[in-house]
């Protein structure tokens, strides 16, 4: 592996995506959105002249929870599909580097690209919020980067396994957009069902649940925000007896887990197709 | 190459700098600007001198021999504990410094009339069955001001100390013991009419006032502990301007009359049972113009008042960001809720328990409800209350009481999808826990509650978003630039 | 002197179907080889054993490297030129400075390549707007950075209008007169006969024949026909044409077969038996 060609490589991949439509959208539709949460903020920080994590703040999660796993799932899915389609792959791979290069270059640049979009958001929302309220409120975007950069990544790698077995850019966005529904709304929807329909164990239906990593990441930010494991009912109650303080630890470690596993998956998957 | 390093070194100073900003932050000292020293008598020119270097240099002795209500002032210096048995003054000057050594109680005092002041009472012993105490007290009119007491078992501890006055002292527990095995910072037994007011504690596990009528408990700050004050069968107390923070129950009151609550910060009660103030059985409280902020529950209302024909009057509090602002069993009845904000509560008001909310209590009085932040009318008349009663619905939150474990899925897009579909579709519409036919539209603001503690570093904040913003610049800058030379042009 | 590359006993399977069986042998330096075949008969595959970017059975070394064991250092040696450059995104100076750097050498070398073929007004043009005579010539660019002994094209003429392809066939002949191996793949027969030194023949993965070009039975008069039809009957015109003992080739939208002169009716012939219309045709007698 040679690190000047990964260099090389990931400055390429960051610049594409500056090019490209769907993340110039994302970036600014987070920012957009992050800025307006801001606004909302200050203002109910208004009624009574003081701020803190409330309803409207804890809007951030949704939001969060909305878009950075879209922007993960899409881009990582139309990553290597979308130069397969174009024949870009197979000419790179012509060339004096290795499709591991490429690979991790790839990953890198789209990491580096969706912690851009996400920092520039945070950053500027908390700025806002600066100018608006003088600071009231102020730090809630920064307390929850590090977890939101987590989520990006780890979906990232996701939309990265989709785009490893899909030939077709369009099938492999269909596919992300499929995961995303299915790991944003409708797994939730379906555990939520089948624990009010059949008796599931607080224990058996936290542990459903944080598989996901998208949950993992909302339980976490929580505690990141709110510090009160409590807010989740018998649910938490068992997470504070299993892991203690260890919680969040627990909770970063599946988005990790993902996040490894599936760059792993998703390597091993273009290597079998690409150098069969 | 230069312009590569400008950048580089633009990008590190601004972190440099955000770094910097965190370790500023760090050594900030919280303090609620409640505590402060009492003032105390002068001391008297003939009063008794006791020094190291002087000829009275055995403390116990010359408290022994000395007359009852000589005035004793012991000049720095370092004390084996004392017992007082007799009216007197001890006076320490320059911080005379009692270390029981682990073992024992510093002061103890087994008459009334004492007074002790400006002591510095270290390590007691760790003894419950002896509730080794920074001083204890059995007497009545004994005046506890101004000393500090630290890495105490149990604080200022006092029995049938009827018009006893503790103020002006600093009182810390162990610190490295978990709540439960600290000793309690106050513990006030069988004592009516104690004055306890400008102390600070803080790490310590509960402070009592037990038993004690018409005792007044004000502008005290309690930090890091379990109970910040607990009354229990306490007729006629008030507790007024107290700050209590990130303690597990601000203000607990059990059993008792006629209570006053009143213009207290209560703040970051956290745990499986936070609350800024719970009321349990107690029969008449007013809880008025108190500040209730990020606690797990707000106010904790078991059973309050617990007889026929008595009243809780709540009014004026400011109930912002808990995670519920009311926490209260069905049964709970005949409390009337006026002229208080209840801003941006995960949950506004959460029943404790199967069933509805009993009807008798009353959301708003002679036309004044309270501000919602969440009411979604209007105001078209101007007079400042919405033309449309305030409802507290939402199937999640219903679904949440009904199937517990549902609360699992909190801030998920799955529950605010149910809600949403719920809003579209009234069929599925949730039963409004209460009604209140007259919501203000302004919210009354926190008047004489202490302020709350921010803990955020605006300047951290801003160095930090400064540095990610240049980070990124930077990486857009480098992505942009080319490898050599060609490409741009 | 050492062959500039060596092939031996180079097998390659997808499954149950051999591409590659057992194909040997040499490319000397300074020599130009085509390989000749129908689609599907390996020459594809052969040139990516040969870059090292697929797994294969056998032995290939290129200027002493092992295809298989140092893909790297075997692609550095190699120029290769596909039959259409991709469309990237980012304009020509940034491709050149791209895969500058990726093969270690100064850009500056690149800009001396666009000025020689013509290309350095489009510097900032993106690839994508370049005509396909331009793509190839900047694909012939990108390939010739760090200067590599060894050419390797797979059909770059394939998707070229007859003047581009002219242009580009001329452009070939001054690199292989510069001594440069070439080794390329094509389906007209009039290419191969101009550039090539050696034919290698390939069929159902082995080699068939191979030899001079003068000297190889397949020497006959030839015709190069190309089908313009719709998308769709694109591939069923192929396999009636395989199956009627034709080699097709198809492209983008059209199928092309070269084939004797004698038997150029039959071509229609087996396409009408198979209801395939023929939207248009061309015809070139090869010379």
């Amino acid at each position: 592996m040679s690190s000047r060609s990964v260099l090389t490589l990931t400055q390429r991949e960051l610049l594409d995506a500056l090019r490209n439509r769907w993340f110039i959208v994302y970036a600014a539709a987070f920012l957009v959105l992050c800025i307006s949460l801001a606004a909302m903020i200050v203002n109910s920080a208004g009624y009574a002249g003081i701020s803190g994590f409330g309803r409207t703040a804890a809007g951030l999660i949704n939001l969060v929870l909305f878009l950075a796993p879209l922007m993960g799932l899409t881009l990582g899915a139309q990553s290597l599909s979308a130069e397969r389609e174009q024949g870009t792959l197979a000419y790179l791979l012509a060339q004096p580097v290795s499709l591991g290069e490429i690979f991790l270059a790839k990953f890198l640049g789209l990491a580096i690209a969706i912690a851009g979009a996400i920092a520039i958001g945070f950053s500027i929302s908390s700025l806002a919020i600066m100018y608006w309220s003088g600071g009231a409120g102020v730090g809630i975007f920064l307390r929850l980067l590090p977890l939101t950069l987590l989520l990006g990544w780890t979906t990232l790698a996701i939309g990265f396994v989709i785009s490893a077995v899909s030939d077709k850019t369009v099938s492999a966005l269909g596919i992300g957009v499929v995961a995303w529904l299915l790991l944003v709304l409708i797994g939730d929807l379906g555990l939520m069902g089948a624990s009010v329909a059949v008796s599931i164990s607080p224990g058996m239906l936290l542990t459903l649940t944080i598989v996901n990593p998208l949950e993992s990441f909302r339980i976490a930010s929580i505690l990141q925000l709110r510090n009160s494991i409590e807010l989740l009912g018998p649910s938490g109650l068992v997470a504070n007896d299993r892991f203690g303080d260890l919680t969040l630890w627990v909770l970063v470690g599946v988005m990790i887990v993902w996040l490894t596993g599936a760059t792993m998956l998703a390597y091993v998957l273009a290597r079998r197709r690409e150098l069969q | 190459m230069s312009g590569a390093r400008i950048v580089l070194a633009l990008v590190l100073g601004s972190w440099l700098i955000a770094g910097y900003t965190t370790f500023a932050k760090d050594a900030e000292e919280t303090s609620s600007g409640l505590f402060h020293l009492v003032e105390t008598d002068p001391v008297p020119d003939d009063a008794i001198r006791v020094c190291e270097s002087c000829a009275n240099n055995d403390l116990q002795a010359t408290i022994d021999s000395a007359d009852e209500g000589v005035v004793i002032v012991v000049v720095g210096g370092s004390w084996a504990p004392v017992s007082i048995d007799k009216p007197l003054r001890l006076a320490g000057e320059d911080w005379p410094v009692i270390d029981a050594m682990g073992k024992g109680s510093g002061i103890t005092i087994a008459s009334a009339d004492v007074t002790v002041e400006g002591f510095d009472i270290r390590s007691t012993g760790r003894s419950f069955d002896h509730e080794d105490s920074g001083i204890y007290f059995e007497g009545e009119r004994v005046r506890i001001l101004n000393n500090r007491l630290s890495e105490v078992l149990f604080g200022v501890n006092g029995a049938l100390g009827h018009d006893s006055e503790i103020a002006g002292n600093t009182i810390s527990g162990q610190t490295g013991v978990s709540e439960g095995l600290r000793g309690d910072g106050l513990k006030i037994w069988y004592s009516h009419r104690v004055q306890i007011h400008n102390n600070d504690i803080r790490n310590v596990r509960d402070s009592l006032v037990w038993y004690s009528n018409e005792c007044n408990v004000y502008e005290n700050s309690v930090q890091g502990s379990r109970y910040g004050f607990h009354f229990m069968n306490s007729d006629d107390g008030v507790a007024r301007r107290n700050s209590l923070v990130d303690n597990s129950v601000g203000i607990y009151i059990m059993y008792g009359k006629r209570f006053t609550v009143a213009d207290n910060l209560l703040e970051g009660s956290r745990g499986p049972s936070g609350q800024g103030l719970g009321l349990k059985e107690v029969d008449g409280f007013e809880v008025t113009g108190n500040l209730i902020y990020d606690n797990r529950v707000g106010i904790y209302n078991d059973n309050s008042p617990y007889s026929i024909g008595q009243i809780g009057w709540l009014s004026d509090n400011v109930i912002a960001y808990n995670d519920s602002g009311l926490g209260i069993v069905p049964s709970a009845r005949d409390n009337i809720y006026t002229h208080n904000s209840f801003v941006e509560n995960l949950e506004q008001v959460t029943v404790l328990g199967s069933g509805a909310l009993s009807s008798g209590n009353q959301w708003s009085y002679e036309g004044v409800g309270n501000f919602w932040s969440d009411y979604s009318g209007y105001d078209a008349d101007g007079d400042g209350v919405g033309d449309i009663p305030y409802q507290n619905t939402s199937i999640a939150e219903e679904l949440r009481r009904t199937h517990p474990q549902l609360q699992l899925f909190r801030f998920s897009l799955a529950e605010r999808a149910i809600d949403f579909a719920a809003q579209a579709m009234p069929l599925f519409e949730a039963e409004a826990i209460l009604m209140d036919d007259s919501p203000l539209v302004n919210a009354p603001t926190p008047q004489n509650a202490p302020e709350v503690t921010s803990n955020e570093s605006t300047l951290h904040t801003t160095a930090l978003s400064v540095s990610l913003m240049a980070t990124v610049g930077a990486g857009i800058w480098w992505a942009r630039r080319p490898g050599a030379g060609l490409g741009g042009a | 002197m050492e062959p500039a590359i060596q092939f031996d006993h180079v097998s390659k399977r997808f499954g149950s179907f051999a591409a590659l069986d057992d194909v040997s042998f040499e490319v000397p330096s300074g020599q130009s080889i085509a390989l000749w075949g129908s689609n599907g008969a390996g020459k594809t595959t052969l040139i990516r054993c040969m870059l090292g970017v697929t797994a294969f059975r056998g032995e290939i070394a290129v200027e002493g490297f092992s295809s298989a064991k140092h893909g790297k250092d075997v692609r550095v040696r190699i120029g290769y030129v596909p039959q259409v450059m991709p469309l990237f995104d980012p304009p020509v100076g940034e491709m050149v400075d791209l895969i500058s750097r990726l093969r270690g050498v100064d850009s500056a070398e690149g800009l001396r390549l666009l000025e020689r073929f013509e290309l350095k007004q489009t510097l900032n043009k993106p690839v994508k707007s370049l005509s396909g005579g331009m793509r190839q010539r900047l694909a012939l660019t990108l390939a010739l950075l760090g200067n590599p002994h060894i050419l390797v094209l797979d059909e770059p003429t394939a998707n070229l209008d007859a003047s581009s392809q002219k242009d580009l066939l001329t452009l070939l002949h001054q690199l292989k007169d510069e001594g440069r191996t070439i080794v390329f793949t094509s389906h007209r027969w009039s290419e191969v006969r101009s550039l090539a030194d050696t034919v290698v023949h390939l069929e159902e993965g082995r080699v068939k024949e191979m030899g001079a070009v003068s000297a190889l039975a397949l020497q006959q008069d030839l015709v190069f026909i190309r089908l313009v039809l719709d998308e769709s009957s694109i591939s069923p015109a192929s396999t009636a044409l395989t199956s009627a003992g034709f080699q097709p080739y198809s492209g983008d939208g059209s199928v092309h077969v070269t084939v004797a002169d004698a038997h150029k009716m039959d071509v229609f012939g087996a396409l009408s038996a198979a209801d395939v219309r023929v939207r248009n045709f061309t015809l070139e007698v090869e010379e």
